[in-house]
């Protein structure tokens, strides 16, 4: 049965899957290797290399005229830079040649001067130990002796040939600041690069040098130099260097991960130039630091030459990592430069140096000379973005095949590989053997008959493809961590495959990012419902064996999410869902029987209804195929995977880094929720809506709509976005659907629960029915304005609150003082109509008016307003308004009791003031008489009271239209109320609408002018009888001169008229 | 009832009291409306009046099309599944609801169901509880009655009161006569000739329970044998796939 079965030997699969090719032996070398092809040959030779393979590149090195070849091997760190030389090592075909390999070994330039001089002394027949360093110094030393070495060749004068800023350094003091004591003991970064250079630390993907983070670590150690301990300069480039360290930090923020150094000469020109300084001078001051000597190493290795040439020996050169070579590099590029054709005591000599990218464009391509002499420059595929990709493995049939001859070693084993080497055959297939290659191929797959197993050629692909170095700054599309990352892991885990526990953990190393593990959609469900333990291998074997979820199209029948059974099966891991989800496959086909009657649906959904694949095919032909893009680059499709693992994460840690995506989804659902349906104030679920917001994505208050973290959010969300994206199998949609159903569902809940809370309360427990207040204010403001009154028609009333306030302004009402505030205090409450048509919705063909109908009536009625809280609680700016709102409220409440009854009384008493002094005449005829009468005073007396009579023929013509009678005038309106007298019919405890209906109704303004006026005449007539009494009271005393007689008879006769009138 | 939602203002005014007359709310006496009877306080409790009011109309009344096009629509969830339904275009939906439910009577060729009528008619569904409308990236209408079934609950199944599924089946199907066991169920059914197995729910009941039953509203349970259960739409991913017996948790605390 094959079932856990494990076909090769852990020992021998950690042998043989060694990620650097000179840690194998030549065997597994020999055993393991893949033919390099697609090649990028350029170069002063190129031409004369025939194919872009390996074999091409060998043949035109080894070609037996050649005398000279400088070939550069550019590629990654991983990328087979180390291999491709190796293999050129191996198989170099001349007996006459010398080919000397100078392996990367440790990476450090120690164990590089060390090969040179063991592999190259017994040639030159004398020891090169004086290339080897020679200083025993501590680590601690050897940093300060780099910082003392850099400190002095900054100084003039130091150098035989003075580099072109010796000036500059001089005027800055470069050599005080690097030996400044606060530099010397806080700064770390000599210590890194000589950790690079000595102890290999993360060679792979730099060089050692100072860069611009060195330069913004510099920026505390600056702070402490005192002028005491250095010069002028050297405070002068301190405080430089500390300007410019935001814009260094700015420009290294921008900088994406594994580019180059940013250029800051123009943003930081000083530190640009500070860093020039010590780069230049960096591989002299090594030397010094280590005790070694370029000079020396150019002598030895030109003597080398000179004793090979004599022995008509041509060197082949073969340095696998120029960067470990950092120090001496410079003086080993120029060896490699000299040609046997113009140095005739040289030996012909081909060299052939890896190195990577970043080291060519950094220390290479300035120098054109160096450029213009190499005569094959190698490259191992086109730049992909900051990286450089590798061609042989960019197409997944390629990757398998890489695979696959790592795995038929593996299952072959050490001792039949060596065999094999022995023997000079090919190292047996152990496929062909095996009992269980019918149904392991089957599932798995093969190579040319050699299984992938435990691997299949989609989990190669999807392993290799998605690897990502975690900062972004190295590229991982490389052999070395298709080793590494993707056979290593699975071929060492034999026990567990045998225990029945694979996949395990550690198959998903640093490099498999979180959003590429992730299983998405409906298979995640599933595996959620499965047994604990079968999870979380559930998971691994989804994302990497199969599709990370349904494919799109459906699942090929006999797998499970894109795993073939036969996977779950070898692995004894139970598949999930064995009774399939009615939501995992397409939809059902009625069943209708042949005659046509009805028949029961089948209990079990039907199978897949997706076209049959042609079977999972068994060898690897996608030649051509374009693996997915590895520039780092984010896609949509990336972008979404790492918002679906934010929402992931999530369920796990309770926090969230929404920047958006899901809250807008969230308020998205809840805005076309149906809230006219529920019976909350909409408003609040519309309008002023809260910031949607997602519990744990940062600090939310009684303003947020806060989504809870809970598996209906989560699911809800992310199929949501699924919905959105498209990409759903066919059942899925099913399930997308219904989980958004259930989101909305329960979303609604929690948007009920948040507007109650919201709604301010009148009372514990009561909310506040503040649509219905707005109208109440709008209704009892509209009647002290006088724009209608309670006894007016319903509808008259509904227009008067709905539409603005007239243009014309409120209905005057002179004298009334309190009613005139009242008015002027709700004056700004015209706002309240747009707000109350958009409450009601007016822009609908029906206005929703029953949300204030019954507070209307109950205003009309009884006068009252519906309860309002008096101080609400304080609001956010969307409903800052209701606080106004409260305030108007209560103006309201106070208007409503005291005015319409202090009102009718003053309209009663005005009115029986004027009924009681025009008496039965009326007052027209009243004031006209009273016109006449002082018209003739005016005549006979003009010195009497002027001033008074002059006052009150004024205000008389002012309102003289009062006193013209006629239907619908004024005059009539005046006459017929007072006429009518209806406050005599009012009870003591007549409603609040009956009293502000009579209030309303009463022509408040012309009575009130009349009511002046016949004050006026009033008070006049009294004064000027009171006058004229005294002298008619004399005049019966007078027994003289008959013109005082006469004068005292006018007088007499006068105040009989008035009298006349007042009566 | 079968207003379309079209037309002037004063032709909806006028609709309005139409439904309102039709839902036996109001009445016309000489030029004035008058109330029938005492008329619902909240909105919740008028989708309750309208649902039942509904309900009891016999399949010839015009307004019982409401029901039947939502029965329609259930049968159609279970031949096809949720997605198909939810994908359909509005014409394409109004079509197939059309061509379901026939014509009206043989001299009438009217359609009983139209592109116009299917607007107005989704608000009506949506408003009643069973079903959403335009949810996005859902553009039609999804049926699902969870929220009208938990507002009917009260009326037949007393709060934590246990009833076998026999009878809480037969309580579902006159209560909702448009899902399982229901007379506008059948018909469509009937018409649409298909209909779930015996002994097991349909699709649409089937989810309903079980998000009654995540939302703690209900509670089911399987004594005994579980061949005598009655039996859900399979679902995997669901733990409830059988019940015996239901019990009513909780009051509407979500409705």
């Amino acid at each position: 049965m094959f079932e856990r079965y494990a076909c090769w030997d852990a020992i021998d699969a950690t042998k043989i899957l060694r990620p650097l090719a000179l840690e194998g032996n030549e065997a597994v070398f020999r055993a393991t290797h893949s033919p390099i092809s697609g090649l990028v040959v350029t170069g002063s030779e190129a031409h004369s290399v025939p194919r872009s393979s390996e074999e091409g590149l060998l043949e035109s090195l080894s070609s037996s005229g050649r005398r000279h070849a400088m070939c550069v091997v550019e590629g990654e760190a991983g990328s087979g830079k180390s291999h491709l030389i190796r293999w050129l090592k191996v198989y170099w075909r001349s007996a006459s040649d010398l080919p000397v390999l100078i392996e990367r070994a440790d990476g450090t330039l120690d164990g590089t001067l060390r090969q040179l001089n063991s592999k190259l002394s017994a040639y030159a027949g004398t020891s090169l130990e004086s290339i080897v360093p020679r200083n025993k110094l501590t680590d601690q030393g050897q940093w300060a002796s780099l910082l003392l070495q850099l400190s002095n060749l900054c100084r003039s004068g130091t150098l035989s040939e003075p580099l072109p800023d010796e000036e500059w350094c001089d005027k800055h003091g470069l050599a005080d600041m690097l030996q400044a004591d606060s530099v010397r003991s806080m700064w770390k970064a000599p210590e890194r690069v000589l950790d690079v250079l000595t102890k290999g630390t993360d060679r792979d993907s730099r060089v050692a040098r100072f860069t611009a983070a060195d330069v913004c670590e510099l920026r505390q150690p600056l702070a402490g130099l005192k002028g005491r301990n250095v010069g002028p300069g050297a405070i002068r480039l301190a405080y430089l260097l500390r300007g410019e360290a935001q814009a260094v930090a700015s420009a290294l923020g921008s900088c994406p991960p594994g580019a180059d150094e940013p250029d800051l000469s123009t943003v930081a020109p000083n530190t640009s130039k500070f860093l020039a300084a010590l780069n230049s001078r960096l591989s002299l001051a090594i030397q010094s630091a280590m005790g070694i000597s370029g000079a020396a190493l150019q002598k030895i290795f030109r003597d080398l030459r000179r004793v090979l040439k004599k022995r008509a020996r041509r060197l082949v050169l073969l340095l696998e990592d120029l960067t470990g070579a950092q120090g001496v590099d410079q003086e080993l590029l120029y060896l490699l430069q000299e040609s046997s054709t113009t140095q005739e005591d040289f030996c012909d000599m081909v060299s052939v140096v890896g190195l990577t990218p970043a080291y060519f464009r950094q220390y290479v391509a300035p120098q054109a000379n160096v450029v213009q002499r190499i005569t094959h420059h190698v490259r191992f595929g086109r730049s992909d973005g900051s990286f450089q990709a590798v061609s042989a493995i960019e197409n997944p049939s390629e990757q398998v095949a890489f695979a696959a001859r790592y795995l038929r070693t593996v299952r072959a084993g050490m001792a039949e590989v060596d065999q094999a080497a022995q023997d000079n055959t090919d190292i047996v297939n152990k496929c062909a053997k095996c009992l269980h290659r019918k149904e392991c191929h089957e599932s798995f797959g093969h190579v040319d008959g050699i299984g992938l197993y435990p691997l299949t050629e989609k989990a190669i692909g999807r392993m290799f493809s998605s690897l990502r170095h975690p900062q972004g700054t190295m590229f991982l599309q490389t052999p070395r961590a298709l080793i590494q990352s993707v056979l290593a892991p699975s071929l060492s885990a034999v026990s567990a495959i045998a225990a029945g526990v694979f996949p395990v953990p550690t198959i998903e190393t640093e490099y498999h990012p979180l959003s590429a593990r992730e299983v998405r959609g409906l298979a995640r469900e599933h595996i959620e419902r499965a047994p604990e333990e079968h999870r979380e291998r559930l998971r691994t074997t989804v994302a990497w064996w199969g599709d990370g979820g349904i494919p799109t199209a459906g699942d090929e029948e006999g797998e499970w999410a894109g795993v073939p059974q036969g996977v779950f099966r070898s692995w004894g891991l139970p598949m999930p869902a064995s009774s399939v989800s009615p939501a995992t496959f397409p939809p059902r086909r009625t069943s209708v029987s042949p005659e046509g009657a009805e028949e029961p649906l089948s209990t079990k959904p039907s199978q897949a209804e997706s076209e049959p694949g042609e079977g999972k095919p068994s060898t690897t032909s996608a030649e051509g195929k374009k693996a997915p893009s590895t520039s780092g680059k984010s896609t949509p499709r990336a972008k979404l995977d790492k918002q679906f693992e934010r929402l992931a994460n999530w369920l796990r840690s309770k926090r969230i880094d929404d920047d958006g995506f899901w809250w807008a989804r969230a308020e998205a659902v809840i805005r076309q929720i149906n809230w006219k349906a529920e019976d909350i104030p909409y408003y609040f679920a519309g309008e002023a809506l809260g910031e949607v917001r997602l519990q744990g994505s940062g600090r939310t208050d009684y303003r947020n709509i806060v989504i809870p973290c809970t598996k209906w959010a989560a699911r809800g969300l992310e199929w949501h976005a699924r919905l959105d994206a498209g990409e759903l199998a066919p059942g899925e949609r099913d399930f997308a659907t219904q989980a958004v159903a259930v989101f909305a569902q329960n979303v609604r809940n929690v948007v009920r629960t948040w507007v109650l809370a919201r709604v301010p309360e009148v009372q514990p427990g009561s909310a506040w029915h503040f649509e219905a207040t707005v109208a109440q204010v709008l209704l009892a403001r509209a009647w002290l304005r006088g724009e209608t009154r309670p006894g007016a028609p319903m509808v008259e009333q509904w227009k008067a609150i709905l539409s603005d306030d007239s243009p014309g302004g409120a209905a005057r009402r002179p004298g009334a003082v309190a009613w005139g505030n009242a008015v002027d205090d709700l004056a700004g409450d015209s706002q309240l109509h747009k707000r109350l048509r958009s409450l009601a919705e007016c822009g609908e063909p029906i206005a929703d008016v029953a949300l204030a109908a019954s507070a209307i009536r109950m205003l009309v009625k009884e006068g009252r307003l519906l309860p309002f809280p008096e101080k609400p609680p304080e609001q956010p700016i969307k409903t800052k308004w209701l606080s106004g709102l409260a305030t108007s409220a209560g103006r309201t409440r106070r208007a409503l009791a005291e005015l319409p009854a202090r009102e009718v009384g003053r309209l009663r008493e005005r009115s029986i003031r004027i009924l009681d002094t025009v008496g039965e005449t009326g007052f027209a005829l009243y004031l006209e008489r009273a016109a006449n009468a002082f018209s003739k005073v005016r005549e006979d007396l003009p010195n009497q009271v002027p001033s008074d009579l002059a006052a009150w023929f004024k205000q008389f013509e002012s309102q003289k239209a009062l006193l013209k009678p006629g239907p619908g005038s004024t005059h009539d309106r005046l006459h017929d109320f007072l006429e009518a007298r209806s406050w005599e019919s009012l009870l003591p405890d007549s409603p609040i609408s009956v009293l502000l209906d009579l209030a309303i109704q009463a022509p408040a303004e012309p009575l009130e002018s009349t009511f002046g006026l016949i004050n006026a005449t009033s008070t006049l007539v009294d004064a000027l009888v009171a006058y004229l009494s005294q002298h008619e009271a004399s005049t019966a005393n007078l027994k003289d001169a008959a013109t005082v007689v006469a004068f005292g008879r006018r007088i007499a006769e006068k105040a009989a008229e008035l009298k006349e009138i007042v009566s | 009832m079968e207003g379309d939602g079209s037309g002037k203002p004063g032709d909806r005014v006028r609709e309005v009291f139409r439904v309102a007359r039709d839902l036996g709310l109001l009445d016309a006496e000489r030029d004035e409306w008058v109330g029938t009877c005492e008329l619902p306080a909240t909105r919740r409790e008028f989708a309750r009046r309208v649902h039942a009011h509904l309900c009891g109309l016999p399949a010839e009344h015009p307004d019982s099309v409401l029901f039947r096009a939502y029965a329609w629509c259930a049968v159609c969830i279970e031949k096809h599944g949720i997605a198909q339904l939810v994908q359909m275009s509005s014409g394409d939906l109004a079509s197939e609801i059309a061509a379901g439910l026939g014509r009206r009577s043989e001299d009438n060729d009217e359609k009983s169901f139209n592109t116009t009528k299917l607007s107005a008619w989704k608000d009506w569904m949506a408003y009643l509880g069973l079903g959403w409308n335009d949810l996005p990236k859902v553009s039609a209408f999804l049926p699902d009655p969870s929220r009208r079934m938990e507002e009917e609950l009260s009326k037949f199944l007393p709060e934590d009161s246990l009833v076998d599924g026999q009878s809480f089946l037969a309580a579902v199907a006159k209560n909702f006569p448009y899902l399982d066991g229901g007379s506008f169920f059948q018909e469509a059914c009937e018409r649409g000739r298909a209909r779930p197995p015996a002994g097991q729910l349909s699709r649409i009941l089937s989810q309903t329970v079980r998000s009654l039953e995540d939302s703690g509203v209900l509670g089911f349970q399987m004594e005994g044998d579980s061949k005598t259960g009655i039996q859900l739409f399979p679902d995997p991913l669901s733990s409830m796939n059988v019940f015996s017996h239901a019990r009513r948790l909780k009051g509407d605390l979500h409705v």
